[in-house]
C-alpha cells in the first residue's frame, strides 16, 4: 500500500510537470517585428532617416557604419534607440530575455 | 425589432465571434499542429485579396507557427517557465506600445527571404527566452551557442527543410568569426545527442550562475561553466565506459552534482538497492543534487528507483522531466532531478526502509527438460542482457571487476536451473567467455587462481583482447607438445585435448571460431599435424622442427 502511494507520488508529480510546462503556453512572449514600409516612416519619425542615408548611424554592438541593406533592427536602452546590423551576434546580444 | 434589440444583437455578435477567436486560440495551443492550417488560409487570404493587413497577418502567422510548434516541442525538455506562446507584434510607428525599454524589434522582409526570417526570428526568440533570470551574469557566447543549439534541434524535429541553410548560412553568420559562439554551439550538439543540453546542463548552469550572483565565485564563472561542460561532455557513451566513481559526480563552491544513470537490471529489489548505495555514498562525499536519467521505455523502473533514493531522509525530489534524448543517444528519455534538503542535510540521518519495494523476477523461460540447445545465438543474446544488467547491478561503480564466484552465485539465482551445458559450454567461464560484452581478469596461480569479469569498455579493447587470449592459447599449447612429446616429439591429439583441459581449463576453442579441436590446432602455425590411420582419433601433433629452437 506504501509502495503505491509512493509510486503514485511520483507519477503524480511526472505529471505535474508536464502540466506546468503546458500552462506555459498560455504566457506570452511577445516577438516584435517591424516591415521596410513602417521603418522608415518610424526613422523619419525619430528624426534619424537622413543620418541612416549619410551612413552616421553605426551598430549599438559591433559599431558598424549602418546602411538600408544591412539594418536588422532595434532595441530602446534606457529611452534611446541602439540600432543593429544584420550579424546575427549583434541582435542575439541586445535581445531582452 | 427595435434599435436596442439591434444594438444587442449587434453586441452579440461580436461577443460571439470574440468567444469564438478565444476558443479557436486554445485550440490552436493544445494542438498545435492546427496552427500551420491558420497561417495556410491568412496566405491563401492575401495572395486573393491584396490588402496590407491580411498580408502583415500572413507573415505573422507564418512566423508563429515555426516558432511555436518549435518551442513547445521543446518545451517539455526545458525547465518549466522558459518558454512562452511567442506571438508576433507588429511595430507600425514610434507611438507603438512594444517599444518598451530592453525589448529588441526585428526588421522583416515578406518575400524577400522568408526561410531567413524564421530562422532569424526563432534564434532571437530562444536567445531571449533561456535563462531568464541569470541570463545578465552568463557569458553571451554560452547563451548564444545553446540557443543556436537548441534551434537546430527545434528545426530538426519539426522543419527539417531549413537545416541545409541553417548549418551552412545561418550558423556562419551567427558565429562568424567568433569561435567561443561556434564552439559553444558545437559542445552543447554533442551534449543534445545524449539529452544532458535541455535536461541537466542548462539546469545546472542556471542553478551555478544563481548561487553565485552574490557570491564572490561569480568572477569565476565562466571558468566554472566550462568545468562543468567538460564534466558533461565525459558522458559521451564512448567516454562513459569505465570511468571511475567520483567521475560521475562534480563538486564546485557553488553547485555539486552527480549522475544515476538507471537500467533496468533483471531482478528489481537488489538493483534498486544498488542505486541507493550508489547515491548514498554520493551524499557522504558532499555531493547535493543527483541527477536521475533513464530511458523513456525503462521509466516505469527509473519512478522506482526515484521512489526508493527518496527513502534517504535528507533527499527531496525536485522535477521529474523528459529527456530530448536517453542516455544512449535514442530519442527521449527521462530524468529526475532530486536535491538534498539544505535543512535536513545539516542532520545525520539513516535511510527508511526499503522492504515495501516491490520484487519483479525476470527469468529466461526454459524447458523443463534440459534439451540441446538449438539456437546458441538466440540464448546468448538473452544471457547476455541477464549477465550485463547483473554485472551492473552488482558494481560499485563503473568499470569494477567483479568476482566470477560471486557472478555465478547471483546468476544462478537470476536463471532456476541454470547449468553451463545447457548454454553450450563446460563450465561457467566458457560460457561467458562466449559473450562479447564481458572481460575477464585472471588473477594468482594454482588454488589461489581466482577469475574476474567486468563489461567491456570498447571495441578496440575487445580485439585486443582476442588477440592477447588467442597468443596466449597458442603459446600454451605449444608450451604442452613440446613437454609431453614422445619419439620425435609427437603426442596424440586426444591426449593433447585432456591436458590443456588441466593445465589450461578455461581454454575453449568454440571462441575463437573453430567447429573442432583439430581445426583450431590445425591453425596454430608452429604446430604440425599428422595423420595416422582414419579419423581424429589418430591424429598426432608436434612442433614444427624449424621453431623447436625458437621455443
Amino acid at each position: 500500500m506504501r509502495s503505491t502511494i509512493l509510486n503514485l507520488r511520483v507519477h503524480l508529480s511526472a505529471v505535474w510537470t508536464r502540466w506546468l510546462s503546458f500552462l506555459g503556453r498560455f504566457q506570452k512572449a511577445d516577438v516584435s517585428l517591424i516591415t521596410d514600409h513602417d521603418l522608415t516612416n518610424l526613422l523619419k519619425e525619430i528624426g534619424q532617416f537622413n543620418a541612416l542615408v549619410n551612413g552616421e548611424l553605426r551598430c549599438a554592438h559591433c559599431n558598424t557604419v549602418l546602411t538600408f541593406e544591412n539594418l536588422a533592427g532595434f532595441v530602446i536602452k534606457e529611452g534611446r534607440y541602439a540600432f543593429l546590423c544584420d550579424a546575427k551576434i549583434c541582435l542575439g546580444a541586445m535581445s531582452s530575455p | 425589432m427595435n434599435t436596442l434589440e439591434i444594438l444587442l444583437l449587434v453586441l452579440a455578435i461580436f461577443g460571439g465571434v470574440d468567444l469564438a477567436g478565444k476558443g479557436f486560440g486554445l485550440v490552436l495551443i493544445t494542438f498545435p499542429r492546427l496552427m500551420s492550417a491558420q497561417s495556410k488560409l491568412w496566405r491563401l487570404l492575401a495572395d486573393s485579396v491584396t490588402i496590407p493587413f491580411f498580408r502583415r497577418k500572413a507573415v505573422a502567422t507564418q512566423i508563429e507557427e515555426v516558432l511555436n510548434q518549435t518551442a513547445f516541442r521543446l518545451q517539455q525538455y526545458l525547465p518549466s517557465g522558459w518558454v512562452k506562446r511567442a506571438k508576433v507584434r507588429w511595430v507600425r510607428n514610434s507611438q507603438a506600445p512594444q517599444l518598451r525599454d530592453g525589448k529588441i524589434v526585428l526588421r522583416v522582409r515578406p518575400g524577400v527571404n522568408t526561410d531567413h526570417n524564421l530562422m532569424q526570428t526563432l534564434w532571437i526568440y530562444f536567445r531571449g527566452a533561456l535563462f531568464p533570470n541569470t541570463r545578465d551574469i552568463l557569458p553571451d557566447e554560452l547563451v548564444s551557442g545553446a540557443a543556436l543549439a537548441i534551434a537546430r534541434a527545434g528545426l530538426e524535429e519539426s522543419h527539417p527543410y531549413l537545416l541545409g541553410e541553417f548549418d551552412t548560412v545561418f550558423i556562419q553568420q551567427v558565429a562568424g568569426d567568433k569561435q567561443m559562439v561556434l564552439d559553444h554551439f558545437a559542445d552543447c550538439v554533442r551534449l543534445n545527442e545524449y539529452g544532458l543540453l535541455m535536461g541537466p546542463f542548462l539546469r545546472e548552469i542556471d542553478y551555478v550562475a544563481n548561487n553565485s550572483r552574490f557570491h564572490s565565485e561569480r568572477a569565476e564563472l565562466p571558468t566554472t561553466i566550462e568545468t562543468i561542460l567538460s564534466h558533461m561532455l565525459g558522458f559521451q557513451p564512448f567516454l562513459r565506459k569505465n570511468k571511475p566513481e567520483h567521475d560521475w559526480s562534480y563538486q564546485g563552491s557553488c553547485s555539486s552534482y552527480g549522475f544515476l544513470l538507471v537500467s533496468k537490471p533483471p531482478d528489481f529489489r537488489p538493483g534498486i538497492e544498488a542505486y541507493v548505495k550508489r547515491v548514498q555514498e554520493k551524499l557522504r562525499r558532499g555531493i547535493d543534487r543527483i541527477y536521475v536519467v533513464g530511458r523513456y521505455e525503462e521509466r516505469d523502473f527509473l519512478f522506482r528507483v526515484t521512489n526508493a533514493l527518496l527513502s534517504i531522509r535528507e533527499l527531496k525530489g525536485l522535477e521529474i522531466f523528459p529527456l530530448f534524448r536517453d542516455y544512449r543517444g535514442e530519442p527521449n528519455g527521462v530524468g529526475a532531478l532530486l536535491a538534498v534538503d539544505k535543512l535536513l542535510g545539516k542532520f545525520k540521518l539513516s535511510a527508511r526502509s526499503l522492504e515495501s519495494l516491490p520484487i519483479q523476477n525476470y527469468t529466461i523461460p526454459l524447458p523443463e527438460e534440459i534439451e540441446p540447445i538449438r539456437d546458441t545465438a538466440e540464448i546468448s543474446r538473452d544471457l547476455a542482457k541477464i549477465a550485463e544488467d547483473l554485472i551492473v547491478q552488482l558494481s560499485d561503480y563503473e568499470g569494477a571487476w567483479i568476482s566470477l564466484a560471486e557472478f555465478g552465485t547471483e546468476l544462478r539465482k537470476q536463471i532456476s536451473g541454470f547449468t553451463p551445458q545447457r548454454y553450450g559450454g563446460r563450465n561457467l567461464i566458457s560460457v561467458l567467455r562466449k559473450l562479447d560484452g564481458l572481460e575477464f581478469d585472471e588473477r594468482g596461480t594454482g588454488p589461489a587462481k581466482a577469475v574476474f569479469v567486468r563489461m567491456r569498455s570498447n571495441g578496440q579493447n575487445s580485439q585486443q583482447n582476442y588477440d592477447d587470449q588467442l597468443r596466449s592459447a597458442h603459446t600454451k599449447i605449444t608450451e604442452i607438445v613440446r613437454k609431453y612429446g614422445r619419439e620425435g616429439g609427437w603426442i596424440f591429439l586426444g591426449q593433447l585435448g585432456h591436458l590443456l583441459k588441466i593445465e589450461f581449463p578455461e581454454f575453449d576453442y568454440s571462441r575463437f571460431a573453430a567447429a573442432s579441436f583439430h581445426e583450431f590446432i590445425g591453425r596454430i602455425d608452429l604446430i604440425e599435424l599428422e595423420e595416422r590411420g582414419e579419423g581424429h582419433s589418430k591424429t598426432y601433433v608436434r612442433v614444427k622442427e624449424a621453431h623447436i629452437a625458437d621455443i
